[in-house]
Protein backbone atom coordinates (compact mmCIF):
# COMPACT_ATOMS: atom_id res chain seq x y z
CA UNK A 1 0.00 0.00 0.00
CA UNK A 2 2.86 2.33 0.79
CA UNK A 3 4.35 1.76 -2.63
CA UNK A 4 1.01 2.46 -4.27
CA UNK A 5 0.68 5.79 -2.46
CA UNK A 6 4.16 6.77 -3.57
CA UNK A 7 3.29 6.20 -7.19
CA UNK A 8 0.07 8.17 -6.89
CA UNK A 9 1.90 11.28 -5.80
CA UNK A 10 2.46 13.89 -8.50
CA UNK A 11 5.75 13.43 -10.26
CA UNK A 12 6.67 17.14 -10.12
CA UNK A 13 6.36 19.11 -6.93
CA UNK A 14 7.10 22.84 -6.92
CA UNK A 15 8.83 23.67 -3.69
CA UNK A 16 8.47 27.42 -3.87
CA UNK A 17 8.19 29.37 -0.65
CA UNK A 18 6.39 32.56 0.21
CA UNK A 19 7.94 35.79 -1.07
CA UNK A 20 10.35 37.08 1.56
CA UNK A 21 9.51 40.71 0.87
CA UNK A 22 5.75 40.11 0.68
CA UNK A 23 3.30 40.62 -2.14
CA UNK A 24 1.80 43.98 -3.06
CA UNK A 25 -0.63 45.54 -5.48
CA UNK A 26 0.74 48.98 -6.24
CA UNK A 27 -1.90 50.08 -8.74
CA UNK A 28 -5.14 48.65 -10.09
CA UNK A 29 -7.22 50.12 -12.91
CA UNK A 30 -10.22 49.07 -14.92
CA UNK A 31 -10.71 50.45 -18.43
CA UNK A 32 -13.71 49.93 -20.66
CA UNK A 33 -14.43 50.15 -24.39
CA UNK A 34 -10.77 49.43 -25.12
CA UNK A 35 -11.25 47.09 -28.08
CA UNK A 36 -14.99 46.77 -28.30
CA UNK A 37 -17.94 48.62 -26.88
CA UNK A 38 -18.65 47.30 -23.41
CA UNK A 39 -15.45 45.30 -22.87
CA UNK A 40 -13.24 45.73 -19.79
CA UNK A 41 -9.52 45.58 -19.06
CA UNK A 42 -8.40 44.91 -15.48
CA UNK A 43 -4.82 46.12 -15.09
CA UNK A 44 -2.58 45.59 -12.07
CA UNK A 45 0.95 46.64 -11.20
CA UNK A 46 2.19 44.28 -8.55
CA UNK A 47 5.28 43.25 -6.65
CA UNK A 48 5.87 39.62 -5.77
CA UNK A 49 8.96 40.36 -3.76
CA UNK A 50 11.13 37.27 -3.72
CA UNK A 51 14.58 37.47 -2.26
CA UNK A 52 16.27 35.74 -3.99
CA UNK A 53 14.22 35.10 -7.11
CA UNK A 54 13.18 31.44 -7.18
CA UNK A 55 13.95 29.03 -9.99
CA UNK A 56 10.32 28.09 -10.53
CA UNK A 57 8.61 29.83 -13.41
CA UNK A 58 6.08 32.45 -12.24
CA UNK A 59 3.56 31.18 -14.78
CA UNK A 60 3.51 27.92 -12.86
CA UNK A 61 3.25 29.38 -9.38
CA UNK A 62 1.54 32.79 -9.28
CA UNK A 63 -1.52 34.31 -10.86
CA UNK A 64 -3.79 37.31 -11.06
CA UNK A 65 -7.38 36.52 -10.16
CA UNK A 66 -10.56 38.52 -10.64
CA UNK A 67 -13.53 38.06 -8.33
CA UNK A 68 -16.94 39.72 -8.44
CA UNK A 69 -18.15 41.81 -5.55
CA UNK A 70 -20.13 38.74 -4.50
CA UNK A 71 -16.91 36.74 -4.24
CA UNK A 72 -17.35 34.63 -7.38
CA UNK A 73 -14.19 33.85 -9.34
CA UNK A 74 -14.39 35.34 -12.84
CA UNK A 75 -10.98 34.74 -14.40
CA UNK A 76 -7.35 34.03 -13.60
CA UNK A 77 -4.16 34.65 -15.52
CA UNK A 78 -0.63 33.45 -14.67
CA UNK A 79 2.02 36.06 -13.92
CA UNK A 80 4.86 36.57 -16.38
CA UNK A 81 7.48 37.67 -13.88
CA UNK A 82 8.24 37.99 -10.19
CA UNK A 83 9.29 41.27 -8.58
CA UNK A 84 7.66 44.57 -9.65
CA UNK A 85 5.74 44.00 -12.86
CA UNK A 86 2.36 44.32 -14.55
CA UNK A 87 -0.43 41.99 -15.61
CA UNK A 88 -4.00 42.29 -16.84
CA UNK A 89 -7.22 40.40 -17.51
CA UNK A 90 -9.44 41.27 -20.47
CA UNK A 91 -13.17 40.65 -20.41
CA UNK A 92 -15.29 40.69 -23.55
CA UNK A 93 -18.55 42.69 -23.52
CA UNK A 94 -20.49 39.54 -22.71
CA UNK A 95 -18.15 38.73 -19.80
CA UNK A 96 -17.94 42.30 -18.46
CA UNK A 97 -18.81 42.95 -14.80
CA UNK A 98 -20.84 45.76 -13.31
CA UNK A 99 -19.06 49.05 -13.97
CA UNK A 100 -17.69 50.67 -10.79
CA UNK A 101 -18.59 47.60 -8.76
CA UNK A 102 -16.62 46.61 -5.67
CA UNK A 103 -14.98 43.72 -7.47
CA UNK A 104 -11.70 42.30 -6.28
CA UNK A 105 -8.39 41.72 -8.01
CA UNK A 106 -5.90 39.43 -6.34
CA UNK A 107 -2.25 38.64 -6.87
CA UNK A 108 -1.92 35.22 -5.34
CA UNK A 109 -0.02 32.01 -5.37
CA UNK A 110 -1.66 29.25 -7.31
CA UNK A 111 -3.73 27.05 -4.98
CA UNK A 112 -2.11 23.97 -6.56
CA UNK A 113 1.29 25.18 -5.36
CA UNK A 114 0.39 27.07 -2.19
CA UNK A 115 -1.94 24.94 -0.07
CA UNK A 116 -2.50 27.78 2.39
CA UNK A 117 -3.15 31.22 0.97
CA UNK A 118 -2.84 34.01 3.51
CA UNK A 119 -3.56 37.63 2.84
CA UNK A 120 -0.35 39.66 2.89
CA UNK A 121 1.86 36.58 2.86
CA UNK A 122 1.23 34.87 -0.44
CA UNK A 123 -1.86 36.74 -1.55
CA UNK A 124 -2.83 40.38 -1.87
CA UNK A 125 -6.34 41.62 -2.51
CA UNK A 126 -7.44 45.00 -3.83
CA UNK A 127 -11.14 45.83 -3.70
CA UNK A 128 -11.84 48.14 -6.59
CA UNK A 129 -13.46 51.49 -5.94
CA UNK A 130 -15.07 53.98 -8.30
CA UNK A 131 -11.80 55.88 -8.68
CA UNK A 132 -10.09 52.83 -10.16
CA UNK A 133 -12.48 52.76 -13.10
CA UNK A 134 -11.32 54.76 -16.11
CA UNK A 135 -12.63 55.39 -19.56
CA UNK A 136 -10.65 54.26 -22.59
CA UNK A 137 -9.13 57.69 -23.23
CA UNK A 138 -7.11 57.41 -20.00
CA UNK A 139 -5.49 54.13 -21.00
CA UNK A 140 -2.61 55.62 -23.01
CA UNK A 141 -1.57 58.13 -20.37
CA UNK A 142 -1.79 55.63 -17.52
CA UNK A 143 0.28 53.07 -19.43
CA UNK A 144 3.01 55.65 -19.97
CA UNK A 145 2.91 56.58 -16.29
CA UNK A 146 3.20 52.92 -15.36
CA UNK A 147 6.14 52.54 -17.71
CA UNK A 148 7.90 55.47 -16.01
CA UNK A 149 7.40 53.86 -12.61
CA UNK A 150 8.75 50.54 -13.87
CA UNK A 151 11.71 52.31 -15.45
CA UNK A 152 12.65 53.60 -12.03
CA UNK A 153 11.96 50.27 -10.34
CA UNK A 154 13.96 48.24 -12.81
CA UNK A 155 16.66 50.65 -13.89
CA UNK A 156 15.79 49.77 -17.47
CA UNK A 157 14.85 52.15 -20.26
CA UNK A 158 11.29 51.51 -21.40
CA UNK A 159 10.37 54.86 -22.98
CA UNK A 160 11.80 56.97 -25.75
CA UNK A 161 12.52 60.66 -25.36
CA UNK A 162 9.02 61.32 -26.70
CA UNK A 163 7.38 59.12 -24.04
CA UNK A 164 6.63 56.26 -26.38
CA UNK A 165 7.25 52.64 -25.46
CA UNK A 166 10.52 51.50 -27.02
CA UNK A 167 10.98 47.90 -28.12
CA UNK A 168 11.89 46.85 -24.56
CA UNK A 169 8.82 48.52 -23.11
CA UNK A 170 6.66 47.22 -25.91
CA UNK A 171 7.77 43.66 -25.21
CA UNK A 172 6.86 43.74 -21.54
CA UNK A 173 3.66 45.74 -21.91
CA UNK A 174 2.34 43.54 -24.71
CA UNK A 175 3.16 40.50 -22.61
CA UNK A 176 1.17 41.95 -19.73
CA UNK A 177 -1.64 43.42 -21.84
CA UNK A 178 -2.15 41.42 -25.03
CA UNK A 179 -3.80 43.58 -27.66
CA UNK A 180 -2.47 46.84 -26.18
CA UNK A 181 -1.12 47.69 -29.62
CA UNK A 182 -4.66 47.75 -30.97
CA UNK A 183 -6.07 49.51 -27.91
CA UNK A 184 -3.63 52.45 -27.85
CA UNK A 185 -1.30 52.23 -30.84
CA UNK A 186 -0.16 55.82 -30.29
CA UNK A 187 1.95 54.91 -27.22
CA UNK A 188 4.26 52.66 -29.22
CA UNK A 189 7.43 53.92 -30.84
CA UNK A 190 6.75 52.01 -34.01
CA UNK A 191 3.20 51.44 -35.14
CA UNK A 192 2.67 48.53 -37.46
CA UNK A 193 -0.70 48.23 -39.12
CA UNK A 194 -2.28 46.73 -42.16
CA UNK A 195 -2.29 48.71 -45.37
CA UNK A 196 -5.72 49.99 -46.20
CA UNK A 197 -6.65 48.76 -49.66
CA UNK A 198 -9.18 50.59 -51.81
CA UNK A 199 -10.59 48.44 -54.53
CA UNK A 200 -11.61 50.16 -57.73
CA UNK A 201 -14.18 48.81 -60.13
CA UNK A 202 -13.14 49.41 -63.72
CA UNK A 203 -16.11 49.66 -66.02
CA UNK A 204 -16.24 48.54 -69.61
CA UNK A 205 -17.60 51.85 -70.84
CA UNK A 206 -14.92 52.49 -73.44
CA UNK A 207 -14.84 48.93 -74.78
CA UNK A 208 -18.64 48.98 -74.97
CA UNK A 209 -18.73 52.35 -76.72
CA UNK A 210 -16.50 50.93 -79.47
CA UNK A 211 -19.17 48.41 -80.39
CA UNK A 212 -21.11 51.18 -82.09
CA UNK A 213 -18.29 51.66 -84.61
CA UNK A 214 -19.19 48.45 -86.40
CA UNK A 215 -22.25 50.07 -87.95
CA UNK A 216 -25.58 48.47 -88.67
CA UNK A 217 -24.52 46.42 -91.69
CA UNK A 218 -21.53 44.70 -90.11
CA UNK A 219 -23.39 44.22 -86.85
CA UNK A 220 -26.34 42.72 -88.73
CA UNK A 221 -24.09 40.38 -90.69
CA UNK A 222 -22.35 39.13 -87.56
CA UNK A 223 -25.69 38.76 -85.82
CA UNK A 224 -27.14 36.71 -88.67
CA UNK A 225 -24.12 34.43 -88.76
CA UNK A 226 -24.25 33.94 -84.98
CA UNK A 227 -27.94 33.04 -85.20
CA UNK A 228 -27.11 30.57 -87.94
CA UNK A 229 -24.70 28.54 -85.85
CA UNK A 230 -26.20 29.50 -82.47
CA UNK A 231 -23.30 31.25 -80.78
CA UNK A 232 -23.27 34.68 -79.14
CA UNK A 233 -22.69 37.47 -81.62
CA UNK A 234 -19.68 38.72 -79.66
CA UNK A 235 -18.01 35.33 -80.11
CA UNK A 236 -18.94 35.33 -83.77
CA UNK A 237 -17.31 38.70 -84.35
CA UNK A 238 -14.25 37.63 -82.40
CA UNK A 239 -13.72 34.51 -84.46
CA UNK A 240 -14.47 36.25 -87.74
CA UNK A 241 -11.76 38.81 -87.18
CA UNK A 242 -9.38 36.11 -86.00
CA UNK A 243 -9.95 34.21 -89.24
CA UNK A 244 -9.41 37.39 -91.27
CA UNK A 245 -6.26 37.99 -89.22
CA UNK A 246 -4.90 34.50 -90.04
CA UNK A 247 -5.70 34.90 -93.73
CA UNK A 248 -3.96 38.26 -93.85
CA UNK A 249 -0.94 36.86 -92.00
CA UNK A 250 -0.80 34.01 -94.52
CA UNK A 251 -0.90 36.42 -97.47
CA UNK A 252 1.84 38.64 -96.10
CA UNK A 253 3.97 35.62 -95.19
CA UNK A 254 3.58 34.21 -98.70
CA UNK A 255 4.81 37.48 -100.16
CA UNK A 256 7.47 38.55 -97.70
CA UNK A 257 8.61 35.13 -96.44
CA UNK A 258 9.11 36.55 -92.96
CA UNK A 259 6.75 35.55 -90.11
CA UNK A 260 7.67 38.67 -88.13
CA UNK A 261 6.43 41.03 -90.85
CA UNK A 262 3.40 38.79 -91.34
CA UNK A 263 2.35 39.17 -87.70
CA UNK A 264 3.05 42.87 -87.68
CA UNK A 265 0.85 43.27 -90.74
CA UNK A 266 -1.84 41.06 -89.26
CA UNK A 267 -1.88 43.08 -86.12
CA UNK A 268 -3.55 45.93 -87.99
CA UNK A 269 -6.48 43.57 -88.64
CA UNK A 270 -6.78 42.87 -84.94
CA UNK A 271 -6.56 46.58 -84.14
CA UNK A 272 -9.32 47.24 -86.63
CA UNK A 273 -11.40 44.47 -85.05
CA UNK A 274 -10.90 46.00 -81.63
CA UNK A 275 -11.97 49.38 -82.92
CA UNK A 276 -15.06 48.04 -84.70
CA UNK A 277 -16.25 45.41 -82.26
CA UNK A 278 -14.97 46.65 -78.89
CA UNK A 279 -15.66 44.23 -76.03
CA UNK A 280 -13.49 41.12 -75.86
CA UNK A 281 -11.83 41.90 -79.17
CA UNK A 282 -10.62 45.18 -77.78
CA UNK A 283 -9.34 43.37 -74.64
CA UNK A 284 -7.44 40.92 -76.85
CA UNK A 285 -5.79 43.75 -78.73
CA UNK A 286 -4.73 45.45 -75.52
CA UNK A 287 -3.28 42.20 -74.11
CA UNK A 288 -1.48 41.41 -77.36
CA UNK A 289 -0.08 44.94 -77.47
CA UNK A 290 1.31 44.49 -73.97
CA UNK A 291 2.80 41.08 -74.82
CA UNK A 292 4.33 42.36 -78.03
CA UNK A 293 5.70 45.37 -76.21
CA UNK A 294 7.39 43.15 -73.61
CA UNK A 295 8.81 40.79 -76.24
CA UNK A 296 10.05 43.74 -78.28
CA UNK A 297 11.77 45.12 -75.21
CA UNK A 298 13.34 41.78 -74.32
CA UNK A 299 14.53 40.60 -77.70
CA UNK A 300 15.12 43.79 -79.62
CA UNK A 301 16.10 46.54 -77.21
CA UNK A 302 17.89 44.41 -74.62
CA UNK A 303 19.71 42.27 -77.18
CA UNK A 304 21.10 45.35 -78.87
CA UNK A 305 21.83 47.70 -76.02
CA UNK A 306 22.06 45.65 -72.80
CA UNK B 1 16.28 47.83 8.87
CA UNK B 2 15.99 49.92 5.74
CA UNK B 3 18.58 49.25 3.09
CA UNK B 4 17.10 51.73 0.69
CA UNK B 5 17.54 51.00 -2.98
CA UNK B 6 20.23 48.43 -2.22
CA UNK B 7 17.87 46.10 -0.47
CA UNK B 8 17.33 43.80 -3.40
CA UNK B 9 17.56 43.53 -7.15
CA UNK B 10 14.16 44.69 -8.37
CA UNK B 11 13.98 42.93 -11.71
CA UNK B 12 13.29 39.30 -12.35
CA UNK B 13 16.42 37.85 -14.07
CA UNK B 14 14.18 36.66 -16.88
CA UNK B 15 13.66 40.30 -17.87
CA UNK B 16 17.38 40.87 -18.13
CA UNK B 17 17.85 37.69 -20.13
CA UNK B 18 15.11 38.68 -22.48
CA UNK B 19 16.81 42.02 -23.12
CA UNK B 20 20.13 40.26 -23.59
CA UNK B 21 18.68 38.00 -26.29
CA UNK B 22 17.27 40.90 -28.29
CA UNK B 23 19.78 43.06 -30.12
CA UNK B 24 17.35 45.99 -30.43
CA UNK B 25 16.37 45.88 -26.76
CA UNK B 26 20.00 45.62 -25.72
CA UNK B 27 20.82 48.56 -27.93
CA UNK B 28 18.13 50.67 -26.28
CA UNK B 29 19.60 50.11 -22.85
CA UNK B 30 22.98 51.44 -23.91
CA UNK B 31 26.41 49.89 -23.95
CA UNK B 32 26.92 50.23 -20.23
CA UNK B 33 23.67 48.55 -19.32
CA UNK B 34 24.77 44.95 -19.35
CA UNK B 35 28.02 45.95 -17.73
CA UNK B 36 26.10 47.51 -14.86
CA UNK B 37 24.17 44.34 -14.37
CA UNK B 38 27.19 42.15 -14.86
CA UNK B 39 25.52 40.37 -17.75
CA UNK B 40 22.57 38.01 -17.50
CA UNK B 41 24.55 35.11 -16.10
CA UNK B 42 26.09 37.30 -13.39
CA UNK B 43 22.69 38.79 -12.68
CA UNK B 44 21.21 35.36 -12.14
CA UNK B 45 24.00 34.59 -9.72
CA UNK B 46 23.33 37.85 -7.89
CA UNK B 47 19.62 37.12 -7.66
CA UNK B 48 20.42 33.92 -5.81
CA UNK B 49 22.84 35.49 -3.33
CA UNK B 50 21.97 35.78 0.33
CA UNK B 51 20.68 39.23 1.16
CA UNK B 52 23.76 40.50 2.99
CA UNK B 53 26.06 39.41 0.17
CA UNK B 54 23.87 41.09 -2.39
CA UNK B 55 23.79 44.32 -0.42
CA UNK B 56 27.56 44.29 -0.16
CA UNK B 57 27.84 43.65 -3.89
CA UNK B 58 25.52 46.56 -4.62
CA UNK B 59 27.65 48.79 -2.40
CA UNK B 60 30.80 47.74 -4.26
CA UNK B 61 29.09 48.53 -7.56
CA UNK B 62 28.34 51.97 -6.15
CA UNK B 63 32.05 52.53 -5.66
CA UNK B 64 32.52 51.75 -1.97
CA UNK B 65 36.02 50.43 -1.34
CA UNK B 66 36.36 49.71 2.37
CA UNK B 67 34.54 47.42 4.74
CA UNK B 68 33.62 50.29 7.04
CA UNK B 69 32.08 52.23 4.17
CA UNK B 70 30.09 49.17 3.14
CA UNK B 71 28.67 49.01 6.64
CA UNK B 72 27.83 52.72 6.63
CA UNK B 73 26.12 52.94 3.24
CA UNK B 74 24.19 49.70 3.62
CA UNK B 75 23.23 49.79 7.27
CA UNK B 76 24.53 46.27 7.75
CA UNK B 77 26.09 45.38 11.07
CA UNK B 78 29.88 44.74 11.11
CA UNK B 79 29.24 41.02 11.40
CA UNK B 80 26.82 41.02 8.47
CA UNK B 81 29.24 43.08 6.42
CA UNK B 82 32.09 40.69 7.12
CA UNK B 83 29.95 37.69 6.29
CA UNK B 84 28.68 39.36 3.13
CA UNK B 85 32.13 40.28 1.86
CA UNK B 86 33.52 36.86 2.79
CA UNK B 87 30.69 35.21 0.89
CA UNK B 88 31.34 37.37 -2.17
CA UNK B 89 35.03 36.56 -2.05
CA UNK B 90 34.33 32.86 -1.73
CA UNK B 91 32.18 33.02 -4.85
CA UNK B 92 34.77 35.02 -6.73
CA UNK B 93 32.51 38.05 -7.03
CA UNK B 94 34.71 40.43 -5.03
CA UNK B 95 38.30 40.69 -3.98
CA UNK B 96 38.84 41.54 -0.34
CA UNK B 97 42.34 42.45 0.80
CA UNK B 98 43.62 43.44 4.18
CA UNK B 99 45.90 46.43 3.74
CA UNK B 100 48.31 47.68 6.43
CA UNK B 101 47.11 50.85 8.10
Amino acid sequence: MAILVTFLLPSVLLAIGNPEGGVFIADAYVFRNVLDTGDQLYFVRYDVSYDPVPDEEPKDTWQMALYTSAGDLVATRPLNYYQPNIISIYLTPSQALTWEGAHQVKIMGMPSVFPNLTEGVNMRTRTLSAGDYKEQEFLAGIMITQAKILETDWGITLLTANDKLNSTGKTFFLLAVPGLGSMVPEIFEVIVGGVEVTYKDYDQAYATSLEANAGTKLTGAISDLSNLIRVPSSWMGFWLFLIVFLIFVGIVFAGAGNPGWAFIGGFSILAMGGFLLGGSMFSLVIVLTAVVGILFGLYFILSRYA
Amino acid sequence: MDYGSMKRIPVDPRVIERIQRSASMRGEQGNQFMGDWGGPSRYRVLAKLPLEERICYAAILEGVTTEDQVGIVTGLSPEETSRGLAGLQAKGLARVEKVPV
